[in-house]
């Protein structure tokens, strides 16, 4: 059941997920090319932070922007035997799949390229915790507000938060700043990532059991 | 006859237009027909007895369940098709058809393949390549595929051509031969249900007319032509939507003895549903009948 939700989103967006795989193919080399020496494998992690990211953010907006456009759509899938809370989870673990397949890439890449360092736990949890972070607050936001509001309230918040993560940066441990980090700080923050990313669905589907659909 | 849907004192309300205790009930083996100009709430109906709204109060059962315990097993057991369709209309018919499916415990895969060959449909077409006749049947196939034993549609003639409409017809007297089904209907052209509706539910301004079989609502309105010097005051409070010419008067009555009587002069003709409509609902008195 959940299958097929996720493939419909897939299938909704597959040229946008194509040119941001090709981005997160591209980027990392290009970055290698352009910097070389001792500082290419921090630029190298620095460029999947980057593509993650914005592949996870552009994918939310392309997969809202589809359902905004076909809103009789997803008032048919629920008017089916399908449960709102399945549509909610369906998202969920499409986004979690985006952030997977940045991570599957940036590994082959790295096999590829020695020079941009080594890809593992250290490099893929810090980057999660911030998926999670971003899915986690998005979300439930989507779910309460619609497509328009969330797009211009996050455009808004990142610009915002540009600003204001040199000065939170400071009060982060080192060890986090520097992907060298202890098994159990990587474990404290999965974990947490997981509850954020469980708390977040749970407020999502309570949000979209009450919505009102057209 | 069992009830296939109850609706009872229903409510839910809006900034600028709320349904007002509604209450219905549909049986078995019976086509309804759902009525009443735009913006009388016959969408919102549906959508809260489908739970795709919210309701303020009131109960809604199908099969004798309760909407609100068991909305699954119900939904395993309704076949929707919405106003256009409601589909994504970049994916293709075997793409939106293998979402739809997925959510049904007894999808048949063979009749969904005899629908599509019915009604010449490409499996591998894209929707927004379909003409809105073409959607409509696709929806009709998504929604026959599953055994559904009962068919809400909302709008589902609406903006067809007269062809793509009877075979609409044809399709939903096939559904209903075999007994114990449903349809409910919802419209704004009621010459849809002069050949097909068994009942008839009319919804104004958010609340329910009246709720009555087809044959006796026909049999009980008539249009009435007359000389304009035959109206006395003992026969105008008999007549809805009256219209005065120089040449007669036209208008509908469900008083037709009592008219007959008055006056013997009178010329009475069958009224149409939407005769009978318009002179049912709030405003629709200025709307002249329109058999002539």
């Amino acid at each position: 059941m959940l299958l097929q939700l996720i493939k419909k989103d897939i299938l909704l967006t597959w040229k946008y997920l194509l040119l941001m795989g090709a981005l997160c193919c591209f980027y990392p080399f290009f970055v290698h090319h352009q910097i070389s020496g001792a500082a290419a494998a921090f630029a190298g992690t620095l460029a999947f932070i980057l593509m993650t990211f914005f592949s996870i953010l552009f994918a939310l907006l392309q997969a809202f922007q589809k359902e905004a456009m076909y809103p009789k759509a997803s008032a048919y899938l629920c008017a089916l035997p399908y449960r709102r809370r399945d549509l909610v989870l369906a998202k969920y673990i499409y986004f979690l799949g985006v952030y997977l397949g940045c991570c599957l890439i940036y590994w082959l890449e790295t096999l590829i390229l020695p020079d941009l360092g080594g890809f593992g736990l250290s490099e893929a949890v810090p980057i999660f915790a911030a998926v999670s972070l971003l899915l986690g607050l998005y979300l439930p936001v989507q779910y309460r507000f619609g497509y328009e509001f969330t797009k211009y309230f996050f455009m808004f918040a990142i610009l915002g938060i540009s600003f204001l993560l040199p000065m939170f940066i400071k009060y982060l441990p080192p060890e986090l700043l520097s992907f060298r980090i202890g098994p159990g700080l990587l474990a404290a923050l999965f974990l947490s990532s997981l509850g954020l990313l469980a708390a977040s669905a749970a407020a999502s589907v309570y949000f979209y059991e009450k919505a009102e659909l057209a | 006859m069992k009830n296939i849907l109850e609706v009872r004192n229903l409510n839910k309300s809006y900034k600028h237009f709320s349904l007002q205790d509604i209450s219905f009930s549909l049986p078995e083996g019976c086509i309804t027909g759902f009525i009443g100009v735009n913006g009388a709430g016959k969408t919102t109906t549906l959508k809260t007895i489908l739970g795709l709204t919210s309701k303020d109060s009131g109960e809604i059962r199908f099969f004798d369940m309760n909407m609100d315990t068991e909305e699954r097993h119900i939904k395993e057991r309704l076949g929707v098709v919405f106003d256009s369709g409601g589909f994504y209309a970049e994916l293709t018919l075997q793409e939106m058809k293998a979402l739809a499916a997925s959510s049904y415990r007894s999808w048949d895969e063979k009749e969904f393949r005899r629908y599509l060959e019915r009604f010449s449909l490409n499996p591998r077409q894209k929707i927004n390549t379909l003409s809105k006749g073409m959607r409509m049947k696709y929806a009709l196939a998504l929604a026959l595929s599953h055994q559904a034993d009962f068919l809400v549609m909302d709008e589902p003639t609406s903006g067809l051509d007269p062809l793509i409409r009877r075979q609409l017809l044809d399709i939903l007297r096939e559904y209903m031969e075999r007994g114990g089904r449903g349809v409910f209907f919802s419209t704004h052209i009621t010459s849809d249900l002069d050949q097909l509706a068994d009942m008839l539910v009319l919804i104004d301004h958010g609340k329910i007319v009246f709720q009555e079989e087809k044959d006796s609502l026909l049999e009980r309105y008539r249009i009435v032509k007359g000389d304009v010097q035959d109206l006395s005051d003992a026969v105008l409070p008999l007549l809805h939507n009256l219209s005065r010419t120089a040449f007669g008067f036209t208008a509908v009555t469900d008083q037709a003895g009592e008219i007959q009587k008055a006056m013997p002069g009178a010329f009475l003709e069958r009224a149409s549903i939407e005769d009978i409509m318009l002179c049912r609902i709030e405003g629709g008195d200025k709307y002249a009948a329109s058999a002539d």
